[in-house]
């Protein structure tokens, strides 16, 4: 195992209260796999990544729980001078804006040698050279020549793409994907994607690759983590999880972006309301005000992420690998038919309302939570 | 699409909006620097406004048999070189630096704002000159030009204020500008456009309400610098003039002589200074945060 | 609770007879008199940013062709798609279709009225048949009013209706889109980012208007807002018989909501066709790249699918590429042994079907390619056996050239 996260809790701390970024969430990384992680803006899937490198922003922001092993060593516990060696050399990490990540007063040579040098015992010389050798490999033409460049000279794409020579300058073991393409054009997405694929695959980096698309999740990753409100709701193999999505949040996202190769009529359908307040500490289950197919104890109570189909006896949990164990967090799952309407189908059954007086639970005292029911369904032919 | 999930409406009661202001200003009393900067603000405007029933004595009339004292129970702050009473001095001291300072700070803001609103909300050639003579005004530091303006126009309270006013104004100026700049690329305004109103409509419901908002910070902050402006007038003897008003200024000068023997006579009112100063700075930054709390996390 | 529908379409329209009678001439909003004439016609539309240099002194030195030679024609009650990359020229189009940019050359039509040069108090009467939801729902409302101010504003601007009639009308606003109206007197920050677009589609709606431009109304929203947003304006559409331009960069999203596409680069038009068409047989090359790029969530049909990667960056729209704009990176010239004629000649956008255009040479080497075939359906089998089966002639008649 490369990297183990065991019932990581991210807490921050503002003025506006605590803020529960990250409520006990547990996922292993193999050597040489790629990982996604699936969910909306706030679902914490950037935050736990910035706890595994031990980047939160400070003061505010706590590892208030949780083990980080990283090749059995606990980076939770472990020397910041220790930790500053690891992250680019063992870990590294690239984000959604190059230009940001980039110093804009500094060459690319600067960096690229800077980053080298830091955690080898090479010449100037031999950096340089390794330099232009990796600008090379990412495909960036005369790399020799646009060494002397400085970030702002680089286009969106090419800066991504420097990015990623830097991120992998050093061969680490694990690269860290924030939303790589967001902020790129679909035709450089593209490029990007490919390079980002080749690359780890040639090199047997291991890949968490953080995004809200599934599409780019599709085609880049062998297991999935879809993430809600801070939990993971459903964790499975790449295929499976299209294949066979059980968590009414996956359903329910698959079912609200159109598909290119879907019908052009065929219709949406919306995840209603909006993502629950993180000021709030969760008592149940974090999707149950937006979920069809919520029951009454999804309001009271946290449901574990289990596997699936109950295992054989003498059978363990399958967390990595392409045979990973289909998990899902829900006490209610979405049925095969039902996953293809994208709506709940029994007979008499409609989501249970919400308890009488636990109201201020679920809906934030101050935010404008209640959205009124879209008449859009009944309304349209 | 009949089978589409029906959400059960979940309601939060309505509440009474809080407006921006009392959001910020919750949130400023939250932030416990700025608390500390309104408490010796209330100090010093209580102590300005209550001059005449918080003093003990009056400031105009001393015993010289009483000259330079130190602090006893009866002069808490001591007694001057004539015998007056520094304490009841510091107290209506505060009066002349409160009116001064505020009267000074309106006086920028009005000539910055008309000044700012015009270039920044008419733009083109009538905007380049009057930054340009802003520019020139900003060029010549703030405390020369009061001094300028007092040497010229006399001394006088009003003097004081008009000058300290004065050299703000190319400051407020140049700030509602930019803000006014930025803020007519903004989608909202661009919005009101497209929904075909007037370019005074724009201007005073879209781009002035919102870009008085790092006015009011760059005010409360200027009250901190106009304290110490008039403090640094009177001490240079540009105050008000008349030996019988009280300034804390002038009080300074008069007792730099007798730093050796009387050093708290320095030290009351130079800490008077200080603490109305640093108490408007510490809001002013506060306000900065609270209004625009993406500053700080 | 629901919105009450049939009270909220007779009330709106009573509300719009009240309203116009101070407008013009038009008769009902929303509806062109004339049938099958366009609500919007752009003709040979150009937009140039000039590029000035010097200190003292501007020079002129250049121009950005933002929108380079547009033609389009939209309409009423239908939905044409523009997408593209950034830096297309998309939006700007958007902005200056709604006159909110002056067109350096080209014409303008809408409902019949040339607005190329309209300005004043004419511009701000057009304005009230066309209006615009922004991609940024934080950065469209004005923080300092609240969501009831907004969205009454343009009632208050065009001078509609009494106080407590413009109150209604908002409250009815509010419900329309699904809102709570209990919270009109909440300012834009106690919103969600869904919300918030709410609020910005409301204010749209408020007038009346004929044509609304969505300027990439959903790309800031979370994925599970977004169909919300979508949702919503396809049914306002059906129900106030709105014709939108949907600017997007998402040619799935654009794909769902339009009834026509154009697809633009570096300032123009390359494709112009029905949704279906443009799908199921992409002429030109860069639509090809640009459906190929987009990826499709699900890993079996990724996997087998093979993607058109593009060389290099889109270059500058200050000095785009002489002879066809795409050249620079056009996978289809460099198959044909990069043929003279890319470089010389500029494409026009010719008709080659009923309602498709497209400005490329060699547009008939690209329809049934490789590569073409790879992005409409399943390789294995030809176009016709793919799940996109649309009853033929749903699209609307052309009416672009």
């Amino acid at each position: 195992m490369l990297l183990s996260v065991r019932d990581l809790i991210v807490r921050f701390r503002t003025h506006d209260g605590t803020v529960h970024a990250v409520n006990g969430v547990s996922f292993d990384v193999d050597e040489g796999e790629t990982l996604g992680l699936v969910g909306e803006s706030g679902c914490g899937k950037s935050v736990s990544n910035l706890a595994i490198m031990r980047l939160l922003p400070r003061p505010a922001g706590h590892i208030e729980g949780g083990q980080v092993l990283f090749e059995d060593v606990d980076l939770t516990k472990l020397p910041e001078a220790d930790m500053r060696d690891l992250r680019g050399r063992e870990i590294a990490m690239i984000f959604q804006d190059p230009m940001t990540s980039l110093n804009p007063v500094l060459t690319i040579e600067e960096q690229l040698v800077e980053t080298i040098r830091a955690h080898r015992p090479v010449t100037a010389a031999a950096a340089r050279t390794r330099a232009i050798e990796l600008l090379g490999m990412v495909g960036i033409a005369q790399p020799a020549g646009r060494l002397r460049s400085y970030p702002h000279e680089f286009s969106g794409g090419m800066r991504q793409r420097v990015m990623i020579a830097m991120a992998l300058a050093l061969q680490p073991k694990l690269l860290i994907a924030d939303e790589p393409t967001t902020a790129l054009d679909v035709t450089i997405q593209a490029q990007v994607l490919e390079l980002l694929q080749r690359l780890t695959t040639e090199q047997g980096t291991a890949v968490i690759l953080i995004t809200h698309d599934l599409g780019v999740v599709a085609g880049m990753t062998r297991r999935i983590n879809v993430m809600y409100a801070g939990f993971v709701v459903e964790a499975a193999t790449t295929a499976n999880l299209f294949a066979a999505p059980r968590h009414p949040y996956t359903v329910g996202l698959l079912h609200s972006i159109p598909r290119l190769d879907a019908a052009v009529d065929e219709p949406l359908i919306p995840i209603e309301g909006v993502p629950p307040d993180l000021r709030i500490p969760p008592v149940g289950c974090a999707f149950a005000a937006r979920c069809a197919w919520r029951l009454p104890r999804c309001w009271t109570e946290i449901p574990p992420l289990d596997p699936l189909v109950p295992l054989e006896p003498g059978a363990s949990v399958r967390t990595t690998g392409p045979a990973a164990t289909h998990r899902v967090a829900c006490w209610n799952p979405v049925t095969a038919e039902e996953a293809g309407l994208g709506a709940p189908r029994r007979p008499g059954f409609s989501a249970a309302p919400p308890p009488t007086g636990s109201r201020d639970v679920v809906v934030a005292a101050d935010t404008p939570e209640a959205v009124l029911v879209e008449p859009a369904e009944a309304s349209s032919p | 699409m009949s089978s589409a999930p029906t959400s059960v409406v979940v309601r939060a009661a309505p509440r009474a909006s809080r407006g921006l202001w009392r959001d910020a200003f919750q949130r400023l009393l939250r932030n416990r620097p700025a608390l500390l900067g309104l408490f010796f603000i209330a100090v010093f405007v209580i102590a300005a406004v209550l001059a005449p029933l918080l003093a003990p004595d009056d400031p105009a009339v001393g015993n010289l048999a009483l000259s330079k004292q130190g602090p006893t129970l009866a002069h808490l702050m001591g007694t001057d070189l004539l015998g007056r009473d520094e304490l009841s001095r510091v107290l209506f001291g505060a009066r002349i630096s409160l009116l001064v300072g505020v009267v000074a700070v309106a006086f920028g803001l009005f000539f910055g704002v008309i000044v700012g609103a015009i270039a920044g909300g008419v733009g083109g050639a009538v905007d380049t000159v009057l930054m340009r003579v802003t520019d020139v005004l900003l060029a010549i530091p703030g405390i020369l030009l009061a001094i300028g303006i007092v040497a010229s126009l006399g001394h006088g309270q009003i003097q004081i204020m008009l000058a300290v006013g004065i050299s703000y104004a190319p400051i407020f100026a140049r700030l509602l500008r930019g803000s006014l700049l930025a803020l007519r690329e903004a989608d909202f305004v661009t919005a009101a456009r497209s929904e075909g109103a007037s370019p005074a409509r724009i201007l005073l419901r879209h781009l002035l309400p919102n870009a008085l908002t790092p006015l009011i910070v760059a005010a409360t902050l200027a009250m901190a610098t106009a304290i110490i402006d008039v403090a640094g007038l009177g001490f240079l003897g540009l105050g008000p003039g008349d030996p019988r008003v009280a300034e804390w200024g002038e009080m300074l000068t008069d007792s730099a002589r007798f730093l050796q023997n009387a050093p708290y006579l320095i030290l009351f009112p130079g800490a008077a200074i200080v603490i109305s100063a640093i108490g408007f700075n510490l809001v002013g930054d506060g306000l900065r945060e609270a209004i625009d709390p993406r500053l700080k996390r | 609770m629901t919105v009450p529908g049939s009270s909220s379409l007779g009330s709106t329209s009573s509300g719009s007879t009240s309203s116009g009678s101070t407008s013009s001439g038009s008769t009902t909003p929303g509806v062109t008199p004339v049938a099958g004439r366009d609500l919007l016609e752009v003709s040979e539309l150009k937009v140039f940013f000039p590029i000035t240099e010097g200190l003292v002194v501007q020079h002129h030195v250049g121009d950005v062709r933002a929108v380079d030679d547009v033609s389009l024609s939209l309409q009423p009650g239908t939905t044409l798609g523009l997408v593209g990359e950034s830096g297309c020229g998309k939006s700007t189009l958007g902005r200056a279709i709604l006159r909110l940019y002056r067109p350096t050359a080209g014409r303008i039509t809408f409902d019949g009225q040339d607005i190329t040069t309209l300005g004043g108090a004419a511009l701000r009467g057009v304005r009230r048949r066309m209006q615009m939801i922004f991609q940024d729902p934080y950065a469209s409302l004005n923080p300092r009013m609240t969501a009831g101010g907004i969205v009454g504003e343009p009632l208050e601007i065009h001078h509609i209706g009494s106080r407590s009639e413009r109150r209604r009308r908002v409250e009815e606003l509010f419900e329309i889109v699904g809102l709570d109206p209990r919270f009109a007197e909440r300012y834009p920050h106690e919103f969600s980012g869904g919300q918030r677009q709410r609020i910005g589609v409301a204010r749209a709606l408020a007038v009346n208007p004929a044509l609304i431009v969505a300027d990439e109304p959903i790309s800031a929203l979370d994925v599970s807002i977004q169909a919300q947003i979508i949702n919503l304006l396809e049914r306002l559409q059906a129900q106030f018989a709105l014709t939108y331009l949907f600017i997007a960069h998402d040619l799935s999203v654009v794909r769902h909501i339009s009834d026509r596409i154009a697809v633009m680069y570096l300032g123009r038009i390359v494709e112009l066709a029905s949704s279906q068409d443009l799908h199921r047989d992409p002429l030109h090359p860069y639509s090809v790249a640009l459906l190929s790029a987009i990826p499709i969530p699900d890993p079996v049909i990724e996997a087998r699918r093979r993607r058109i990667i593009l060389k290099g960056d889109v270059p500058s729209p200050a000095a785009p590429p002489a002879g066809c704009r795409f050249n620079t990176r056009c996978w289809l010239r460099e198959q044909l042994g990069n043929p003279a004629r890319c470089t010389e000649e500029d494409p026009q956008l010719r008709v080659l079907s009923s309602g498709h255009s497209v400005a490329c040479h060699f547009a008939e080497s690209v329809s049934g390619s490789v590569e073409q075939r790879q992005v409409t359906g399943r390789p294995a089998q030809a176009g016709g056996a793919t799940p996109v089966v649309d009853p033929a002639g749903t699209a609307p008649a052309s009416g672009a050239e």
